[in-house]
């Protein structure tokens, strides 16, 4: 026997501890692991992630940053186009002009005078037919669509998972009942409701306690929940009868055991995806929703409003192309990243691809 | 199949009456009414107008006279001078706009609509057109620069909102390349814009449906048949695959329509198109309870019924499938 037959075959030789410590490696696998290395292999939408990332953070520290007063108005001038000579400090010294803000983004305008005392960026994107600096409406804007696609999608979710669980954890008779109320719903074009009680409720200030901007909130919540409580329900419905819960529960796991270790993680790989896929169509909607009047107030701006205004700014003899490109491009570009990264979850979180291999 | 209508009809009532309704309800609970925005109007003047529309009737007198031709008062329903008779909604009659003083809803509607539902078929015959042409010559040319293109456009299509779209169309064909008019209605050129811009997200939703449709079907055994028996592809895509691969594009045109509605009350507002689109937003806004209860019921029936036209289309196009109860 030779010497590398005989260390292959020894059973307490280096090459079984070998083994042994590579079987213990690969127990913890864990469908995120595999998630997260197939998202990695995934370049576009591991680059939008990024950009996302980057972007939300730029739109919360957005007071701290230098940029000029989102309403200062200066009507006296014409719009300026985009000024390409960067960095340009501003002609202008900064005013605190804003609506009103939390506490906390109070502090972080205070903190932005301290650090660059009356500096504040010239026109990069240009000024739009009031006077006021495209960039910082846009990064400022940015704060508004973002905080309501995400608030709205959570609410969408919230309702949907609940109501989806529910049935599905119910099944016969009421399960049957509540699907179907969810079908009548479908048919029932929503948009135009939402759109009827967010015109009715356009000039108020608040319904029961809730301000307006909860309402609207709310009201485009409620148009993407429906497909949400399907997805949820169907999930819940097959993994009831699993063979897996069935082995785990045949082992003597408890219920909380079973609930939170094998049907929430399951189920929330599902609901990750369609949440991802559900933020793009809310900030369409709100978008939508902006453009027709019907979003947030005045002095406050989104993406919506401020593409309303490029349209309302646009006449056959100036054409100030820049208010109209910066913010299609802001929100396209979002949309396009936010369903590349949809898109690329969704594989990665498959179960049925490959394990180990690369998506597609 | 019968009962099928049936059913569809009987939750059709339904849920007009639903958001008849619902609508009803909120309009009269939300603040202000349609003649509180006018400024210089005399208590007395007002009292006498909320009389003529007989607002100063109890709510339920109001709702019953609103569904219903019923005779509640001396001079009928909602009738100003007493020379018209208001039928109710049941009656197909949505009485006088509130706003529009002269014009009944039913006058208001029969002159938007037509502009509304022209402007909605040229673009949903351009996004079928355009749609599933991309989606043949995916297949035709699998994996090559078409098929890379068609899926970019089609991905950034479904991203880009459809006003952004039609400020780049504005920039690009009247702006920069004066070929189209900007705005107004009437004639094809002013069409081609508001169309192109409205149809081109369900375009791109086509496009993938089609080609992810086609795919499927050219991995069928009767498709690799057809090859095997030596018919030239495109025969084969387009008599035999694509037969199958536009079902899901059928399925899609309800919500599809859906869309393009919805997208026209922007696009309309974009373009200055006199459809209806606008009253659906500024009825709301002015309190013209009786148009914009009308243009909702209209809209909300319109899609429904689309829906039903769309799911009896998918059976008789594929038999396989039962129709779904609704």
């Amino acid at each position: 026997m030779s010497a590398e037959l005989r260390q292959r075959w020894d059973l307490p030789g280096a090459p079984m501890e070998a083994m042994l410590v590579k079987l213990d490696r690969q127990r913890g696998q864990s469908l995120w692991k595999i998630a997260a290395q197939r998202l990695r292999a995934d370049r576009a939408a591991r680059f939008s992630l990024w950009f996302l990332l980057f972007l939300c953070g730029a739109s919360l520290i957005a007071p701290a940053l230098p940029l000029p007063s989102p309403i200062a108005m200066h009507v006296d001038l014409e719009p300026l186009g985009p000024q390409v000579s960067w960095p340009t400090a501003g002609t202008r010294k900064f005013e605190r002009e804003y609506w009103r803000l939390s506490a906390l983004d109070e502090q972080l305008v205070s903190l932005r005078q301290l650090a660059f005392k009356e500096w504040q960026t010239g026109p990069i994107l240009g000024t739009d037919s009031k006077g006021r600096d495209l960039l910082s409406r846009l990064v400022w804007g940015s704060r508004t669509s973002l905080f309501v696609a995400l608030a709205a999608a959570v609410t969408s979710l919230v309702i949907g998972v609940l109501y989806g669980a529910l049935a599905g954890l119910c099944g016969g008779r009421i399960d049957r009942l509540m699907m179907r109320v969810v079908d009548g719903l479908y048919a029932l074009p929503f948009t135009f409701v939402v759109i009827f009680v967010l015109g009715l409720l356009s000039t108020t200030k608040s319904v029961a306690g809730i301000s307006r901007e909860a309402v609207f909130i709310l009201a485009i919540g409620a148009l993407y929940w429906l497909t949400m409580a399907r997805v949820v329900r169907g999930q819940v419905l097959s993994l009831k009868q699993a063979e897996f819960v069935l082995a785990a529960r045949a082992q003597g796991a408890s219920t909380a055991w079973i609930l939170f270790k094998h049907v929430v993680p399951n189920v929330a790989s599902v609901v990750i995806v369609y949440l991802t896929l559900t933020v793009p169509s809310v900030i369409l909607s709100e978008a939508f929703l902006s453009f027709l009047g019907l979003g947030v107030e005045a002095p406050k701006v989104s993406w919506g409003v401020l593409a309303v205004e490029a349209i309302e700014a646009a006449s056959p003899l100036r054409v100030y192309w820049w208010l109209i490109l910066f913010p299609s491009l802001a929100i396209a570009v979002v949309l396009l990243a936010l369903n590349i990264l949809g898109d690329g979850l969704r594989d990665a979180l498959d179960p049925r691809t490959d394990v180990g291999g690369v998506p597609r | 199949m019968i009962g099928f209508l049936l059913r569809r009809a009987l939750w059709f009532a339904f849920t007009l009456w639903a958001v008849a309704t619902l609508a009803f309800f909120l309009m009269r609970a939300a603040p202000g009414g349609p003649f509180t925005a006018e400024r210089s109007v005399p208590p007395s003047v007002e009292l006498a107008l909320r009389a003529r529309y007989h607002l100063d009737w109890p709510m339920w007198k109001q709702y019953l006279s609103y569904i219903g031709p019923l005779e509640l008062g001396s001079r009928g329903a909602f009738t100003g001078d007493g020379t018209q008779t208001f039928g109710g909604v049941l009656a197909g009659d949505f009485g006088p706009s509130f706003k529009y003083r002269d014009f009944s809803v039913n006058d208001v509607l029969a002159q938007s609509l037509p502009v509304s539902l022209g402007l909605g078929l040229t673009a949903l015959f351009f996004a079928i057109v355009i749609g599933v042409s991309a989606g043949v010559l995916c297949a035709l040319y699998p994996r090559g620069k078409i098929d890379f293109g068609v899926r970019l456009l089609a991905t950034a299509g479904v991203a880009i909102p459809n006003f952004v779209l039609a400020s780049m169309l504005i920039l690009l064909f009247v702006f920069l390349l004066p070929l189209l008019p900007v705005a107004g209605w009437g004639t094809l050129q002013h069409s081609i814009l508001p169309a192109a811009a409205l149809g081109a997200p369900v375009a791109a939703y086509i496009a993938r449906l089609v080609r992810a449709g086609l795919f499927d079907a050219l991995a069928q055994d009767y498709v690799r048949t057809a090859i095997a028996k030596g018919m030239p592809t495109h025969i084969v895509v387009l008599r035999h695959a694509l037969r199958a691969g536009i079902l899901p594009v059928v399925s899609y045109l309800g919500p599809a329509t859906a869309a393009i509605l919805t997208g026209s009350l922007v696009i309309e507002k974009i373009f200055f198109i006199p459809g209806t689109g606008q009253h659906f937003v500024n009825s709301a806004l002015n309190r013209d309870y009786t148009l914009a209860m009308g243009v909702t019921i209209l809209y909300t029936g319109l899609v429904f019924f689309l829906n039903t036209v769309v799911d009896v289309i998918y059976t008789l196009l594929d038999p396989r499938i039962p129709l779904e109860e609704a």
